[in-house]
């Protein structure tokens, strides 16, 4: 008995050191290749950084404040609608949602947008881009980057199997660079960037980081040349509703010969203050959107219902109220132009010098003009700008966004002296965020 | 203009049957999702997320904290070991935004996938999607008995094993089985893992029905299996687990070192889920936990209340001259229609001549019986038509399907 207990427990031994040979990675190569070269991503990084030392957040753009009433009551008025609120609607977008958003969008862009051919809903305006690159874009083609740029762009076109051409914003020459109007694309530079692989160039107005919101003419030079090499288009425009100091936000499909071959994207998380929601939509003329529709019923199929039905209602609103002062898509500038004015004196008051962005959520600053020690030995083969950001959220608790992140490889060691601040916080976060500033300050100046 | 990928199939069979099944008039019992009202306690954590502000702003990329939380304790209970809720899981937009994630971060071209029929439709073009070759090996039946069950359809052993060849990168499992019901026994799993460890594979396995497991059935997740863990994907499903599909949140658990990959396929495609959703679902989930074991907990209150259903389906379908198979799992139920020997030659097809029997059927049935259902061989491939096309699906997570159904004007089929 002894013996056989013996044998059947080496049995068992060999069994298990056997699975344990098993246990290791697969000899062969596991992953796709296709996830090479794009699994390094700053959001998951620095968001991670931010909450671990309990940073005041400047960081990743979201607001901290409240998305408004009227969205979230619509939001609970859906959760308490029937049984078909929570089961699978429209793939392609929920009928009340791109019925509305055809609705609002129609008159300011000029042309009869069909709901059910030229719009498809997403998962966030990040989902729409995702299907964009791989309904448009294939292996060889060329896809023109404006730097500074959001990063996903630059990936997005990497997976499918395309190659990002860049070509930057340049500050004007001879004028003190002060806002983000001052910061131009040269048509001739832009012209030399096409090939007979362009497939498409990508915009993003109003920009992230920059801020800059392009100008009718410099969209017509883009378009023109959009035109005459009949290239696609994809404009991100998720922050459509937020600019100032009378800046205009100008849709490049509306100019003629872009409807026909330009994506636009928009965000309701961006639009209403509830990022978090993630219901974005791309939209666009039939012909191009319904390769579109093909990836997005590959990959991700339906939307979640009940947001989007909330986003439908805050779009009827809007509809009604539109260009009123009652209407959120004034109402959010305006109290945004105040956070924008409070931080820029925040960082002037420390001897900073923001760029005064035009539009968007964001706020950019030189930071060449200080000097830091960094005792982090971890980070010394990293930019600039990424070590500085890392200090300042672990030394002075204060979370920041490096711009080198937003350019290409080629170029992010010529932008490296740059950080950037989200300003779409509430007061006490901005206050918080001053008094940081200015004790590192006064620390400064008392060595 | 387009790019490679749209040499994809563009419109799902399914998009176009809803077309037709849409008439008012019409029971629709082909597609496939309740609607049934989901337990009252997830939309109030819903409404109530909602009203806390950091819950409509981003959460993190590959799962808000308490779902991913939650999720490690449902699950680490359920296989029986830790599970890391940041390394060894990803909450995705639905089981489908997993299938893909997981196709997309662990399958590409020169890949073979083994895929076993009737399949979810999807896994065909998501494979294709990814540059690989699907490989098909068909569910058998019993032969010499009359099929009244899933359990009478089987895996043959030496027909699987010769569809593993060097090229093979994976195998998708679904189970219990979407249109079946099949749940695979612990011998078919360790079958199939044997071959996987054999032959160094990766598994998919898609148990997004784990919960809807019938009396005297045991659902077994082969990522439990001894080598299994470090090979395999195990897809869920919050919709299909609360019946709330609507809701669009899903996941995938499984080694870092898979797990990985996916996550960023996720941070290159749409970033984060829905922060309220996926808040909800982690209360839904942690209140579930507790309730574990007693009769008010909805993993297996729904199932109870699902078989009542079946059964009642069942009945219905016999007294219309039909023959039921009866599912040990999942909400489909796969009815063979030959009995009826129904002519179908004034059912004009306007574009295919060779339309299977199953999709000809389902076509009379919507226009003549006023009862709508999905034709199975849109869960084959073409070379297996000949073997389902006398099968059509009924779904039967419906309300219409109460007890007072023989008291209802509205009875189709009569």
């Amino acid at each position: 008995m002894g013996i056989l207990n013996h044998l059947a427990a080496q049995l068992a031994l060999i069994r298990k050191i056997s699975i344990r040979n098993h246990q290791t990675t697969m000899s062969r190569r596991i992953h796709a290749r296709r996830t090479e070269g794009v699994d390094k991503n700053v959001w998951v990084e620095f968001t991670q950084l931010a909450a671990e030392y309990k940073a005041v957040n400047l960081g990743q753009g979201f607001p901290d404040f409240s998305p408004p009433q009227f969205i979230t009551e619509a939001f609970c008025k859906a959760v308490s609608g029937g049984p078909p609120m929570h089961q699978y609607t429209r793939a392609f977008g929920h009928p009340a949602l791109v019925q509305s958003l055809a609705k609002f969008f129609s008159r300011i862009v000029g042309h009869d947008i069909d709901p059910f051919e030229d719009i498809l809903v997403t998962v966030g305006a990040y989902q729409a881009l995702f299907c964009a690159f791989q309904a448009l874009i294939d292996e060889g083609d060329e896809v023109i980057i404006v730097e500074p740029f959001f990063d996903c762009y630059q990936p997005m076109v990497v997976m499918a199997g395309g190659k990002a051409v860049y070509v930057p914003l340049r500050p004007k020459e001879g004028t003190a660079v002060l806002s983000s109007g001052d910061w131009v694309l040269s048509a001739e530079e832009l012209a030399s960037k096409i090939t007979p692989h362009t497939k498409a160039i990508v915009i993003n107005t109003p920009n992230n980081p920059l801020g800059k919101v392009y100008k009718r003419e410099e969209l017509q030079m883009i378009a023109d040349l959009c035109i005459k090499h009949d290239l696609l288009c994809f404009s991100d425009e998720v922050y459509e509703w937020l600019t100032y100091d009378g800046a205009k936000h100008v849709k490049i499909a509306s100019l003629p010969g872009m409807w026909e071959r330009t994506v636009t994207i928009g965000s309701g998380g961006k639009t209403f203050s509830a990022t978090g929601w993630k219901v974005g939509w791309a939209m666009g003329s039939g012909h191009i959107l319904k390769y579109m529709k093909t990836i997005h019923q590959n990959s991700i199929y339906h939307c979640a219902t009940a947001a989007q039905e909330a986003v439908a209602q805050g779009f009827e609103r809007e509809h009604e109220l539109f260009g009123t002062p009652q209407s959120y898509f004034q109402q959010l500038p305006a109290m945004l132009h105040h956070r924008r004015e409070k931080l820029a004196s925040s960082l002037k008051g420390v001897g900073l010098q923001p760029i005064m962005p035009e539009g968007g959520y964001f706020m950019i600053t030189d930071i060449s003009s200080i000097a830091v020690d960094f005792k982090d030995s971890d980070t010394k083969d990293e930019n600039y700008d990424f070590r500085f950001v890392k200090w300042l959220i672990k030394e002075k608790g204060l979370a920041t966004i490096p711009v080198s992140a937003f350019y290409s490889p080629e170029h992010s060691k010529e932008f490296d002296k740059y950080i950037r601040f989200c300003f779409v916080k509430e007061n006490s976060t901005l206050d918080a965020a001053e008094e940081i500033l200015k004790k590192w300050s006064q620390n400064e100046s008392s060595h | 203009m387009e790019s490679k990928h749209n040499k994809l199939i563009s419109i799902t069979k399914m998009v176009a049957f809803t077309s037709l099944a849409a008439d008012p008039s019409v029971v629709n019992l082909g597609q496939g999702f309740p609607d049934i009202p989901p337990p009252s306690y997830v939309k109030e954590a819903l409404a109530k997320a909602v009203s806390v502000d950091r819950m409509n702003q981003y959460t993190r990329g590959f799962g808000h904290p308490p779902l991913v939380k939650a999720l490690s304790q449902v699950y680490g209970h359920v296989y029986g070991r830790p599970i890391d809720p940041f390394k060894e899981v990803l909450v995705t937009v639905g089981g489908y935004g997993s299938l893909f994630s997981t196709m997309q971060g662990l399958v590409e071209e020169g890949d073979e996938v083994i895929i076993i029929e009737p399949f979810f439709d999807c896994y065909v073009p998501m494979v294709r999607m990814a540059g690989a070759k699907p490989v098909f090996i068909p569910l058998r039946l019993k032969s010499g008995k009359k099929s009244i069950t899933s359990a009478d359809w089987y895996l043959d052993p030496d027909e699987l094993s010769s569809k593993f060849t060097s090229k093979t990168k994976a195998i998708i499992i679904n189970t219990p089985n979407n249109p079946i019901g099949k749940i695979l026994t612990r011998d078919e799993l360790q079958m199939i893992a044997d071959l996987c460890i054999k032959h160094d594979t990766l598994c998919f396995s898609d148990e997004v029905y784990e919960w809807l497991i019938y009396r005297g059935q045991q659902h077994v997740k082969i990522a439990t299996l001894p080598g299994m863990w470090e090979r395999t994907i195990t897809i869920g499903s919050a919709g299909k687990t609360f019946s709330v599909t609507g809701w669009k949140l899903g996941w995938s658990i499984g080694p870092q070192h898979l797990i990985r990959h996916l996550q960023t396929v996720m941070q290159n495609t749409l970033y984060t889920c829905p922060t309220p959703l996926q808040e909800a679902v982690a209360q839904g989930l942690m209140l579930n936990m507790e309730l574990i074991g007693q009769p008010e907990c909805y993993f297996t209150s729904l199932a109870e209340e699902l078989e009542g259903k079946r059964d009642r389906m069942a009945a219905i379908v016999q007294e219309a001259g039909m023959t039921p198979v009866i599912p040990e799992g999942g909400y489909f139920m796969l009815v063979d229609v030959s009995a009826l020997n129904q002519d179908l030659s004034d059912m004009k097809t306007d574009d295919d001549d060779d339309e299977a029997y199953d999709y000809k059927f389902v076509k009379w049935m919507i226009k003549k019986k006023k009862l709508a259902a999905i034709p199975v061989t849109a869960f084959v491939s073409d070379q297996s038509t000949k073997d389902f096309e006398k099968y059509i699906r009924l779904c039967f997570i419906k309300v219409i399907l109460q007890e007072e159904w023989s008291k209802m004007p509205q009875r189709p089929f009569y």
